[in-house]
């Protein structure tokens, strides 16, 4: 008979005895394939929410608040031979006349028929002025409103808001507009460039219109590049085509001849040149040079004062010979002030500062020259184009964006105005210019060179040969590769399902080397009888790894085909639950790779193989004699002298877990602590039990003279056993108990300025930027208090990718929020978690400087660590809309916030990365507890055309629990039928017990034992053991939860904690006491008998 | 004292029932000893069970001090098993995880007792365990003691509740000549110490001859040698 007969002949004949194991392995295989199959659809899932999201567009170029020609699409399609299709993206408003419907945050894409051509089905729809297409979500919100709706846009996209030149608006601007037809998800209706699983509220609209509305005529700032097989393989190509059709006013700069001074000059309808524009503008052609002319309120000297002028800042190549200190005035203002060289005189300004706060500050300079109103001295040009000045035809009639007491003007002034127009009074240097009027726009309003030595085409060319287009926003990202790089990479869910499921796994790991000792035990005398007619241990240790192996193989397959089925119930389930409302109704569709199924299979078999391999190398290395009689217990001495190595191994884990975890540092991360004390706790009770049992096993002195006494004496006798199904026990209690303790809930302290809301009751957004603070100074009611300018702290949104629990996909860069730091220090808001410098207050961190240039970004914990996989510390790398990178260092983590999902910078550096980026959109407000909704009501009424939308902090933090809190529901309850699993373990070992001590039993029948008696022995033998487990498990997990009971105090959940206890000494109660009855049921004396 | 009427035990076969014992009577006196002697199967210790309490007769009766064995439930039948009967078992079957004294204690467990009760099973356990030469080894495991030892300790452990009836199956059965001569004279001078009735059940006829009435059980039928 060959070797492999004897395994065949095993197998059949051993077939009932083996189907636990397969069963086992089939549990153990189903559950973690099941979990890796989450995870494949999971991904599945988002990419295809992604393919949708961007069609077949492979790279795109946005260039936000910077303007260019459409036409520049069809050159870059011409000459590159692929789908080039202009976009004019704008944010806005979507409401009907009477109120009934508003729509907030409507992305408005301004399209031409190419755009249809990016999706998947380039079958379009007809595009028609007035009437908008909305996407799937928006008709969906829409509802069955078919009358007219008004879209508003904000009031000026030309000019930043933030200008104190520019006019400061809630005048925002509505058209009526008609529904059209809806335009389906993969018609591009869900098109945004945000790595985001919920679809945006889009709407879509003819180009032409779009631009002609928002006085933007021709105009596009994005650039779709589809996917046609080009052979352009890098985004940097069609960077390449940028530089070479792009114009000037595409840069947003005009070039224009002054002939009356006979100079070219470069200026923007920004009012200022880009700062990387003016570096590259000034070192080209011959003798150019910089001027920076400013609106000031006034210019005095002594007792003389003329009110609103323009003042010009100028080099050496304009004026020569001024000192920093200096100013020179013309003849007008010098006779006017009555003030000649050396004289002193005031200038008074508004400071542009990044809130957009007018404050006034006063210069004084001396009189260096008197300079004729004649030639470069007498050029109105000088003043770039103000809106509300410039346009102006006399003083009276001036609405610049700043607060002007027209009263000053006076009659000499408007005359001036009048025959001058806004030629600048006074001249400075560059370099004073730039220590008091340095802004973030720029730090020139023009460039000149002189005509006789430049020619305006040689100057154009330069120019567009220097400037690099990436510094003012013009440059592709390969979208495609983006998205499905957030898609893939993004929350591994397999890895989340595997960890939920672990302790299931493990759980059945156990029980199957449990139930494959039983097996060998069952056939221990045929061991012995092998061993004693001549077979090595090895080879019998082979036969049984090779039934094994095939009994794991089997569970194994089969556990694969159940993994399909488990996997789909996991995937329904979350898609029943809130976990798929929070994810803005994401619904997962099954999905299943072929490796994925195999590599779950090959993980499984491998921890099925090493459990039954533990399991067999102890069992089968015994005296011959032990197995032929299967006698396997040896007493120790009780005079020998016991080993007390697992009890000093105990007591040091005991120590270490009581003293490390409330160290400063540790006690900051609540999880970090939990898991640091539970595992020394865990590893404590683990080495203190397999000290006592060792220790009960040795004890003699005392008499077993009572009968719960000599159950105690029974549960050392296979240590190995009990301490297996303690273990078991004790993690499986820990872990769900632990968990348990972390569900989360908003809880009593949200009004708290350490609580995630900061103590902010509203966190609002608004579509349109706003340039002020949002306030409710005469309240709706009497009683309410009011909301003031010190009650809301604003945020500048650099709008990116959400990196919140809420956003599946990857979040390579989150949402930026710039903030004034003082603003949040000041209130103490939300708690820290960990910073960089304990000593230092975390908000502080924000305007310290930091090595290597890095940006000072705090973020919360569940941003941070699970949305960027990020520590402290990190850096991750930023480019901004000049195209410069810089890197954001995480310099503190909150504990958590309403602001999960981005990073938070100084609004000092946010200016100075993002300066197109007008006003604030997002803000924290204090309200009136009590009248939460009645100010709600107010505020979003009184902000409805920026598009307000007000959500309470208590809602925002629950939404985020809820995610995580389906993650530990989930947990709890895999822990919970691990536990299941663990306490059916406690069943297999008692009856692996009685087996193996079945004529004891007899025998003690035999004595006068009545059945319920020994059924007591064996109750409270395995009860006390089951007791054990769930205290070895319970007394860790409380003592590591202590400072989530000191945080969360009588917000701690002590029910579902008592309900778990109870519930898991229930079912293993009931394990046991059917194990009992089942054993109750044998026929003792019979086998007394029969031997 | 014990007096077995008309007892006949049948075991259902395959094809038909099979008789193991046909019709016995046996009447045994206090304090006496007696042997059953026979071929392997003949019934010795099916016999024995029926004595014990541990089996039933499928028809006739078993007297132990006029209590019809057959008659008892099984609570009754196991209080009087652990009262007034012992038993010694060829295989000792101590608890590997109680020392001797605890072993010879075993019996005492299954009723409930007070503390002069405890204090007093205690003595005797210890009497006894001086009486079968093994009070040195009171505290040690039944692991760590010889084969005869441990028979010792299961003799001690019969007597610990004041049997009077001592049951012994093959009692010497897995020892050696000499340890068995010495078991078989511990039987002997228990016996006569304890004024406990003998009965056992061997294949040894040197033990056989010790007692004092002897029996071979053959053919279904029990005769007196």
């Amino acid at each position: 008979m060959k070797f492999l007969q004897i395994v065949k002949r095993d197998l059949l004949f051993y077939r009932w005895n083996n189907l636990a194991t397969v069963l086992l392995a089939m549990v153990c295989c189903a559950v973690l394939t099941g979990a890796l199959l989450v995870g494949d659809s999971v991904r599945y899932s988002l990419l295809r929410l992604s393919r949708m999201r961007v069609g077949t567009v492979q790279f795109a170029c946005s260039t936000g608040e910077g303007y260019f020609r459409q036409e520049l699409a069809g050159e870059l399609a011409e000459s590159s031979g692929s789908v080039v299709a202009p976009v004019l993206a704008l944010k806005g408003i979507l409401e009907s006349p009477d109120g009934t419907v508003r729509v907030n945050q409507l992305n408005i894409y301004g399209i031409d028929t190419t755009f249809w051509q990016l999706a998947s089905d380039s079958q379009g729809i007809d595009l028609s002025a007035d009437q908008i297409l909305p996407n799937e979500l928006l008709a969906d919100r829409l509802g069955g409103y078919t009358g007219e709706l008004l879209l508003r846009l904000g009031t000026d996209t030309v000019l930043s808001q933030d200008l104190i030149f520019s006019t400061e608006g809630s005048n925002s601007r509505a058209w009526d507009v008609q529904i059209g037809t809806r335009v389906p998800d993969d018609l591009l209706g869900r098109f945004s460039l945000q790595a985001q699983q919920s679809s945006p509220l889009n709407v879509f609209v003819p180009i032409e219109w779009l631009a002609e509305k928002a006085q933007l005529g021709g105009k596009a700032n994005m650039l779709l590049v589809g996917h046609d097989g080009s052979g352009k393989t890098g985004p940097e190509e069609y960077d390449k085509l940028i530089r070479r059709f792009a114009t000037l006013s595409d840069y947003g700069l005009g070039l224009r001849d002054i002939k009356e001074q006979n100079v070219i000059e470069l200026h923007s309808p920004d009012i200022f040149l880009q700062k990387a524009v003016t570096k590259t503008a000034t070192a080209i052609g011959s003798d150019a040079s910089g001027i920076f002319t400013y609106f000031v309120n006034e210019l005095a000297s002594g007792e003389e004062s003329v009110p609103y002028s323009t003042v010009a800042a100028v080099d050496t190549a304009f004026l020569s010979g001024l000192a920093n200190d200096q100013i020179a005035v013309n003849e007008w203002l010098a006779a006017t002030l009555n003030v000649g060289v050396g004289d002193t005189i005031r200038m008074r300004y508004f400071k542009i500062t990044p809130t957009r706060e007018l404050t006034e500050e006063t210069s004084e300079f001396t009189v260096g020259r008197v300079v004729p109103m004649m030639g470069p001295f007498a050029d109105p040009t000088l003043m770039p184009a103000l809106p509300g000045l410039s346009d102006a035809d006399n003083c009276r009639d001036w609405e610049p964006g700043i607060p002007l007491d027209l009263d000053k003007i006076g009659r000499r002034d408007e005359a001036y105005w009048d025959r001058y127009g806004g030629t600048p009074k006074a001249y400075i240097s560059l370099a004073a210019a730039g220590d008091i009027w340095a802004n973030r726009f720029g730090n020139l309003t023009a460039v000149r060179w002189p005509g006789q030595s430049n020619s305006q085409e040689d100057i154009r060319s330069l120019l567009l040969e220097k400037i690099d287009p990436a510094t003012i926003g013009f440059y592709f990202k390969d979208v495609q590769a983006t998205a499905e790089k957030s898609a893939s990479g993004s929350t591994d869910f397999a890895g989340l399902f595997a960890g939920l499921s672990m302790f299931l796994i493990f759980s059945a790991a156990i029980l199957l080397a449990l139930i494959f000792v039983f097996y060998v035990e069952f056939r221990s005398d045929q061991v012995g009888l092998l061993l004693a007619v001549g077979w090595n241990w090895l080879r019998i240790f082979i036969l049984f790894m090779i039934e094994g192996s095939i009994l794991a193989l089997a569970g194994c397959v089969l556990g694969a085909a159940v993994s399909v089925f488990y996997s789909w119930m996991l995937i329904s389930l979350l898609n029943a639950t809130f976990w798929a409302k929070a994810l803005a109704d994401l619904q997962l569709e099954f999905h299943a790779e072929a490796t994925t199924v195999v590599m779950g299979i090959f993980i499984s078999l491998l921890i099925c193989v090493f459990s039954i391999q533990l399991a067999l190398f102890r069992r089968i290395r015994k005296p011959v004699h032990q197995l032929l009689t299967r006698t396997f217990e040896n007493y120790l001495s009780a005079r020998k002298k016991m080993s007390r190595f697992f009890l000093w191994l105990g007591l040091i884990c005991f120590a270490l877990a009581v003293l490390l975890p409330w160290q400063s540092k540790l006690e900051q991360s609540q999880t970090g602590a939990f898991f640091m004390t539970g595992i020394l706790l865990l590893l404590s009770v683990f080495f203190l039990s397999a000290d006592g049992l060792k220790w009960l096993r040795s004890k003699s002195a005392s008499f077993a003279q009572s009968l719960p006494l000599l159950a105690l004496k029974n549960i050392p006798r296979r240590s190995g056993r009990s301490l297996a199904v303690l273990t078991t026990l004790a993690c499986g209690v820990f872990m769900v108990i632990g968990v348990g303790a972390n569900y989360k809930d908003v809880g009593a302290d949200a009004q708290q300025r350490d609580s995630g809301t900061g103590g902010f009751a509203f966190i609002a957004e608004t579509t349109l930027p706003l340039t002020t603070i949002p306030v409710l100074p005469q309240p709706a009611q009497r009683g309410i208090l009011p909301i003031v300018d010190d009650a809301v702290v604003g945020f500048r949104v650099y709008q990116q990718d959400d990196a919140s629990c809420l956003n599946l996909n990857r979040a390579a860069q989150p949402t930026l929020l710039g903030v004034q730091p003082q603003r949040l220090a000041e209130k103490k808001a939300f708690a820290f978690q960990k910073t960089i410098d304990g000593d230092v207050s975390g908000w502080e961190l924000l305007d310290q400087n930091l090595p290597d240039g890095a940006i000072g970004a705090i973020g919360d914990y569940a941003t941070v660590v699970w949305g960027l996989k990020k520590k402290l510390s990190d850096t991750i790398p930023y480019r901004d809309e000049n195209g410069t990178m810089f890197h954001l260092q995480i310099v503190g983590i909150l504990k958590e916030s309403v602001l999960q999902g981005r990073l938070l910078i100084s609004e000092d550096q946010f200016v100075r990365h993002f300066p197109s980026i007008d006003g604030r959109r997002l803000f924290l407000i204090e309200a009136d507890w009590n009248n939460l909704d009645t100010q709600a009501a107010q505020l979003t009424r009184a902000y409805r055309d920026f598009g307000m939308e007000l959500v309470e902090g208590t809602s925002v933090l629950a939404q985020y629990h809820e995610v995580e809190n389906t993650y530990m529901a989930i947990f709890m309850a895999l822990g919970g039928l691990g536990l299941v699993l663990g306490s059916a373990g406690l069943g297999l070992v008692l009856i692996l017990n009685v087996l193996d001590r079945k004529t004891e039993l007899a025998m003690m029948q035999a004595v006068g034992f009545r059945k319920p008696a020994l059924g007591v022995m064996l109750f409270l033998e395995h009860g006390l053991l089951l007791l054990g487990g769930l205290l070895a498990g319970l007394i860790p997990a409380l003592w590591a939860v202590i400072p989530i009971i000191r945080t969360r105090g009588g917000d701690f959940p002590y029910a579902i904690i008592i309900c778990m206890v109870i519930a898991m000494l229930a079912s293993g109660a009931v394990w046991v006491r059917v194990a009992i009855r089942g054993i109750l049921k044998m026929k003792f004396l019979e086998m007394l008998k029969n031997q | 004292m014990l007096e077995l009427i008309q007892v006949t035990k049948t075991y259902p076969g395959e094809a038909e029932n099979v008789t193991v014992l046909d019709e016995i009577d046996l009447t045994v006196k206090p304090g006496q000893t007696v042997s059953f002697t026979g071929p392997s199967g003949s019934g010795k210790t099916t016999l024995l069970n029926l004595i014990g309490g541990l089996d039933r007769p499928s028809s006739g009766k078993v007297f132990l001090n006029r209590t019809n064995l057959a008659s008892l439930r099984e609570g009754e039948l196991a209080r009087l098993r652990n009262t007034q009967i012992g038993f010694v078992f060829q295989l000792h079957y101590l608890l590997p995880q109680c020392t001797v004294l605890e072993n010879v204690l075993l019996p005492t467990l299954a009723e409930r007792q007070s503390e002069i009760e405890r204090s007093q099973v205690l003595k005797r356990a210890v009497e006894l365990l001086e009486k079968v030469g093994l009070q040195k080894y009171r505290d040690v495991h039944p692991g760590q003691i010889s084969g005869g030892q441990r028979q010792r300790v299961a003799v001690a452990r019969a007597l610990v509740n004041q049997p009077e009836l001592l049951l012994a199956d093959e009692p010497t059965g897995s020892l050696d000549a000499e340890t068995a001569e010495q078991i078989a004279n511990l039987l002997l001078e228990l016996n006569r110490s304890e004024n406990v009735t003998l009965i056992v059940a061997s294949h040894s006829h040197k033990l056989a001859e010790q007692m004092q009435r002897k029996f071979r059980v053959d053919h279904k039928q029990l005769m007196e040698i």
